[in-house]
């Protein structure tokens, strides 16, 4: 099958400093695709290059046959590409409910004209929007936080804001930047649930996590990262027993823990 | 289904809970409005709420710009002047009618804003604040020694406006003109905000690189916004020159330029609203200040420190806060 997303080549420094030497993956469509390594392997400057936030030095991503190195984060954006942030981007300025309206910015009427007027034709698509907006908060377990202004709501509810943000865009594959970071299990055990279900929805999804058992539950492919390169490379099962993966990810006596991961 | 009824549940009191003060806020308005014009004792009230609305439409517009979208602008009182000056200048040194050199100074200015706005909202950070800062200060300096076309420091007449054969002058039939701008001025910035433009432009402000993962184009919109508010003020500045006949180069002085921002911040960041309010206060402020004499000043510094301090968000949306 053709991949959804190619990376081919990619590299990246910051003056002396070469966080990722030369990468390729492919993620393909309708999986859940994860990259894992110790902290400082790449992983976030990976989804910043993923996003255009950074420009690669070298190297391509193509999204379903669309090159995008090197275009401005707004264009990935369009070509199909939703991210959610390790330290929270919500705006926190807005309601709940027009963080998630602002995700569907791609597929609203924006004009200033029809704005300013007040068309009758644009509050026709804006009360559609709001219900749409509506029902996806319903559908991330957001459905008590519709009225709620964001700056009132606890962490774990702006976890899921962000996801529903970057549905709310329909986006072709969903780049998850350590979605479990700062949730207690059970709010991690509900973030694993709604990721299953957005895979089994046909949602390609891109995982960057630290939480093992996360991964190890959600993901179809595993890609482990070790200063900006590959480790390794498979399915959960075969990477928790991998034993380059142990030693430098888990630590030499990880073994259990990682046999317990995918027991 | 079950989703589908919570979902129009939880969506119909809020609807109406937002729409209701907005339509309510608005006629409001328009009353107070009209209050004034039927019950102003004398031309001089009518005078002093000519200048405060003049004032209120700039900033209305200027807070679309700062408030919304987050970036400032230190030369709109270029941008006003600018646009009472080409007006001015279209109408009595090469003849146009004033109806038609009114829309042609304001577009002229959108224009240039445009230019000016266009490579210094693809960088990030103050740029255009300094950037407008210099070209407030170069249209300044053009307006005063310039003096062929503008007069100089001694300032030009301004031929009246005329509309459908009739010369609008006095205080009443001006005051009415000014007040219907100012009303649709904020009816058409509530609109603006409660759209996908509106959310657009806070996103931007709330957090640039997630707007821009939302699919925002962020350089086209902030130039957008910035186009849209400095024709506002132009067209506020071709108002105040047919209006007062008269027109010197103070007008587009830097410190009008930071005055307008003060009345921004005054009346609040993000609030079309406060912008009113900012631009009413500081408006009749110092004409109620003048007993004070040489305390003028220092009165006028306290009362803005003190809101500053107890009304941190400006006055209306620190009010807002304490009233929801």
């Amino acid at each position: 099958m053709k991949p959804l997303l190619e990376v081919q080549g990619l590299a990246k420094r910051f003056g002396g400093l070469v966080v990722i030497p030369d990468l390729s993956f492919a993620v393909p469509p309708g999986s859940v695709y994860a990259v894992i390594g110790p902290n400082g392997a790449g992983k976030t400057t990976l989804l910043n290059l993923l996003t255009g936030i950074y420009r690669p030095d070298r190297g391509r991503v193509v999204l379903d046959g669309r090159e995008l190195s090197g275009q401005p984060t707004h264009r990935w954006a369009a070509a199909g590409l939703g991210r959610t942030f390790q330290n929270l981007q919500v705006f926190f300025n807005m309601s709940a409910l027009d963080n998630v309206r602002t995700g569907a910015h791609l597929h609203e009427r924006v004009s200033m004209w029809p704005a300013l007027l007040r068309l009758p034709g644009l509050q026709r698509a804006e009360s559609q929007g709001r219900e749409r907006a509506a029902a996806l908060m319903q559908r991330v377990g957001l459905g008590a936080w519709i009225d709620a202004d964001a700056d009132a709501m606890p962490y774990g509810a702006l976890k899921r804001l962000e996801i529903a943000r970057a549905l709310a865009g329909e986006p072709k594959l969903l780049l998850l930047d350590e979605p479990a970071a700062g949730l207690n299990p059970t709010e991690a055990h509900e973030i694993d649930g709604l990721i299953r279900e957005l895979a089994r929805g046909g949602m390609t999804v891109l995982l960057v996590e630290h939480n093992m058992r996360l991964v190890m539950e959600v993901s179809d492919r595993v890609l482990v990262l070790d200063a900006g390169s590959r480790l390794a490379e498979g399915a959960p099962a075969e990477v928790a027993r991998d034993p380059r993966v142990i030693e430098a990810y888990l630590g030499a006596d990880a073994v259990a823990t990682g046999e317990a991961a995918h027991a | 289904m079950r989703a589908a009824a919570i979902v129009s549940e939880a969506g119909a009191p809020r609807r109406a809970g937002r729409t209701l003060p907005r339509g309510g806020a608005l006629a409001l308005l328009a009353a107070l409005l009209m209050a004034i014009g039927l019950f102003a004792p004398n031309a001089y009230v009518l005078e002093v709420a000519i200048v405060i609305a003049l004032n209120a439409i700039v900033c209305v517009a200027l807070n679309l710009l700062i408030g919304y979208a987050g970036q400032i602008s230190l030369g709109h009182a270029g941008f006003f002047a600018l646009g009472a000056y080409a007006s001015a200048i279209l109408a009595s040194r090469w003849g146009w009618p004033v109806a038609l050199a009114m829309p042609a100074a304001v577009a002229a200015v959108a224009l240039l804003a445009w230019l000016v706005g266009r490579p210094t909202l693809r960088l990030k950070g103050h740029y255009l604040a300094m950037a407008t800062l210099g070209l407030g200060v170069i249209i300044s300096i053009v307006l005063t020694n310039e003096d062929r076309f503008t007069g100089g420091p001694d300032g030009m007449a301004v031929p009246p406006l005329v509309l459908f054969g009739r010369t609008l002058q006095g205080e009443p039939t001006w005051y009415a003109l000014i007040a219907i701008v100012l009303w649709l001025t904020v009816w058409g910035a509530l609109n603006l905000i409660d759209s996908p433009v509106g959310r657009a432009l806070r996103a931007l402000h709330g957090s640039e690189v997630a707007a821009e993962t939302c699919g925002i184009d962020s350089a086209k919109w902030k130039l957008r916004v910035f186009v849209l508010s400095a024709a506002a003020a132009a067209a506020a500045g071709t108002l105040t020159a047919h209006y007062a006949g008269f027109l010197t180069p103070a007008k587009a002085s830097f410190l009008h330029s930071v005055e307008l921002v003060i009345m921004v911040v005054f009346g609040g960041m993000a609030s079309v609203w406060g912008a009113v309010v900012g631009a009413a206060v500081l408006t009749l402020l110092p004409q109620l200040l003048t007993a004070l004499k040489d305390y003028e000043m220092m009165a006028f510094g306290a009362i803005l420190i003190a809101t500053m301090i107890f009304f941190p968000r400006g006055i209306v949306p620190t009010l807002a806060r304490l009233f929801k």
